[in-house]
């Protein structure tokens, strides 16, 4: 095992340099010691030999006992890929809400603030009720908590291209003993949904949104309210929505939103909302299977209107708890042949989120 | 029927005082007792006879006791009225490894096996650790923000020098009447945790008037940045984690009867505010709350608030006071708004 990786949750030990720790206990013994891989990331390392060849296959979601010391590991808790993601929604239905936007919109504030609002209670009437990205919803929050350092909340940046799924279970107060609705939040890179106006071929790599259960396109309110920059706005998300629907990332069954985000930073924001949505509606009205519209301010600045965190987070939360009212198009299921030895199944096409 | 019950909970939540005060019981020739030790699973019980001795004498458990202790405790009771028979597990009476669950993701194999054979759970929480829930930034300059704003209504209001001293005692109530007032909620955060104003917790009863001057410190002062690291995840997402790692690699323990025991309970019991151990949580502990709410066909919960240690030991009038009375009705044990001194109740519960 490389020494570098050794280390100490006591800042003053030495351990992960010499290998020794400070109060001369045994590493096995010592309750501070654990293994930290060179990212940062506190984990196990697996042994490069034959030996532990089998072990690469094993997922971070099953519990797997390692070979050369007692422990055994958990699921990580960290947001969902592509490549893991169906081995939790094999087992449980999940809707999938995409969020859309230009880089630094507020995509990843709202996801955020909507776990930050339930840490301190019931979101209205909205209830948690587990989440399996723990950790990735921690990290992607850490900026907002005092225990950061930060005199100022902010939220990092998403700087992955890939899809990233968050988890959230949640309920309906009065439904604790019903089943509860699994929601995936993906937020996807600024920069990837500005690449993916330029050309088919990118905004094609976002086709999976086609199978979402709802998709919200956020658009910066700040940004709106600058007599240049709204003209970009208007611009992008019209291009974005436009190329969207001809390379079917957006379909006759997408239920699209369209959020103004940072209300409390827009003066005159009726005026501006109306122009944008009279906008929107006019071009795409027919063209995908819902259209809306709505604002948010998910993290405004201390003032004395009295706009509240979340302020109008809460709305968009209920609607995605709700069922999709949207028929899935009949292109979708596909009969699939099966051998005399096994029950004849009818199916749709494999929906890649476990919808 | 094999009943085994864990014992678990973060670093500080009062698992090793409350197991020195039921080593008490379970040692000791108390009358009508429900029950008794059968064995100890290892035959050595020098560390329970220590903290034993700790607890008796009113001194805190020395941290060098708690960390030579890492090794698992396990014990055989019998419950005097049917003569079953109860495995109680302590395997991380210091929490630490508790801990480490989230921060790396891993647990033992014995930690493993301890749990595919649990079937009650006695969950410890405490008001004196901190972080038991975030405190967001958002909050903290709202509260800036309204307390300048009452800064600067007051200060308009004392530069009226007419009316002599009618004026002046007017606004002399005022201000007393607004002094009133802070410290009223202050003594109401206090009971309930002191948590949601991001304060420390484990602040003495008499350093409560200087939470709200320390939070406006700590708001204008210059804070060093921390990157995120798992280890300041707080503890209620640290808690749903480990109940959720329970559910999720060992689904044949579920449902799993847990008893959420609030320690330090002594110093949240309050002639202002009659509080529950259910209500505490719900305040103090939201997420974990709603979570343990969700999911009561995995979980059957109860609430107990538990005082192991009975007396704030840096009070040495009080301590002297219960010197002169039984230890073992130092013990308060509260479910929803009934106290007795009956450390067993929780444990009988599980049972149950």
């Amino acid at each position: 095992m490389s020494e570098s990786l050794k280390a100490c949750k006591q800042k003053e030990c030495n351990v992960s340099v010499d290998g020794v720790c400070m109060e001369a206990i045994k590493l096995d013994d010592c309750p501070h010691f654990y293994f930290r891989l060179p990212s940062g990331e506190a984990k196990f390392e697996i042994q490069e030999d034959e030996e532990d060849q089998e072990d690469e296959e094993e997922t971070k979601d099953e519990v797997a006992p390692n070979k050369h010391d007692d422990s055994m590991s958990l699921y990580s808790g960290e947001p969902f890929t592509i490549e893991n993601l169906t081995s939790f929604t094999g087992g449980t239905a999940c809707k999938s809400i995409y969020i859309l936007g230009g880089p630094e919109c507020g995509k990843t504030t709202l996801i955020v603030t909507i776990y930050d609002l339930l840490q301190q209670g019931p979101f209205n009437d909205i209830l948690f009720a587990g989440s399996h990205t723990l950790v990735g919803a921690e990290r992607r929050s850490h900026l907002s908590h005092e225990i950061s350092g930060s005199l100022d909340p902010d939220t990092e940046r998403t700087f992955t291209r890939q899809f990233e799924f968050l988890h959230l279970s949640l309920k309906l107060k009065g439904s604790e003993n019903h089943p509860a609705t699994n929601l995936l939040l993906s937020d996807i890179n600024g920069e990837k949904i500005r690449d993916s106006m330029n050309t088919n071929a990118t905004m094609s790599e976002l086709e999976r949104i086609k199978y979402a259960h709802r998709v919200v396109y956020i658009v910066d309110g700040e940004l709106l309210g600058d007599v240049r920059q709204s003209l970009i706005v208007h611009y992008d998300v019209k291009l974005f929505i436009k190329r969207a629907i001809d390379c079917k990332v957006f379909v006759p069954t997408t239920d699209l939103k369209i959020v103004i985000s940072k209300a409390d930073k827009l003066n005159d924001i009726d005026v501006h909302a109306k122009k944008l949505f009279d906008m929107l509606e006019k071009a795409f009205k027919d063209k995908v299977g819902k259209l809306s519209f709505s604002c948010i301010a998910a993290r405004p600045i201390p003032n004395k209107l009295g706009i509240k965190m979340g302020e109008g987070v809460y709305d968009l939360v209920k609607d995605w708890m709700q069922d999709n009212l949207l028929a899935a198009p009949k292109y979708e299921r596909i009969r699939i042949k099966t051998s005399n030895r096994s029950f004849n199944r009818f199916t749709t096409k494999p929906r890649l989120n476990g919808e | 029927m094999e009943n085994n019950i864990l014992v678990m909970g973060l670093a500080g939540t009062g698992k090793t005082t409350f197991i020195a005060a039921l080593w008490a019981y379970l040692t000791e020739d108390i009358p009508e007792k429900e029950l008794t030790l059968h064995s100890l699973v290892d035959g050595d019980s020098k560390y329970l006879n220590e903290i034993t001795r700790q607890w008796l004498t009113c001194n805190r458990i020395q941290r060098n006791l708690k960390t030579e202790s890492h090794k698992d405790i396990r014990m055989n009771l019998k419950v005097v009225g049917d003569g079953s028979e109860i495995d109680l597990n302590i395997p991380d009476i210091a929490g630490e490894t508790f801990q480490e669950h989230f921060d790396i993701r891993k647990w033992s194999k014995s930690y493993d096996e301890t749990i595919a054979r649990t079937t009650g759970v006695l969950l410890f929480v405490s008001p004196l650790t901190p972080n038991n829930k975030p405190a967001l930034i958002l909050d903290a300059l709202e509260i800036t923000r309204e307390m300048d704003e009452n800064l600067v209504h007051s200060e308009s209001d004392s530069s009226f020098e007419d009316d002599g001293a009618a004026r002046t005692n007017e606004t002399e109530q005022a201000s007393t009447n607004g002094n009133s007032l802070v410290v009223e909620v202050v003594d109401k955060v206090d009971v309930l945790g002191a948590e949601s104003f991001g304060g420390n917790a484990s602040k003495s009863k008499a350093e409560k008037g200087s939470v709200d001057t320390e939070l406006i410190d700590d708001i204008n002062g210059v804070a060093a940045f921390t990157p995120y690291n798992p280890e300041l995840t707080c503890n209620q997402v640290k808690i749903i984690e480990e109940l959720q790692f329970i559910a999720f690699h060992h689904p044949k323990v579920i449902p799993v009867k847990v008893a959420v025991m609030v320690s330090a309970w002594d110093q949240l019991i309050s002639p202002v505010v009659d509080l529950s151990p259910e209500d505490w949580l719900n305040i103090n502990m939201p997420l974990l709350y709603q979570f343990i709410k969700c999911n009561s066909g995995k979980f059957t919960v109860d609430f107990f608030g538990v005082s192991a240690q009975g007396v704030d030991y840096d009070d040495e009038n009080e301590v002297r006071r219960k010197f002169g009375t039984l230890p073992q009705d130092r013990i308060i044990i509260q479910k929803n708004h009934d106290r007795s001194h009956n450390i067993t109740m929780p444990i009988m519960w599980v049972l149950r």
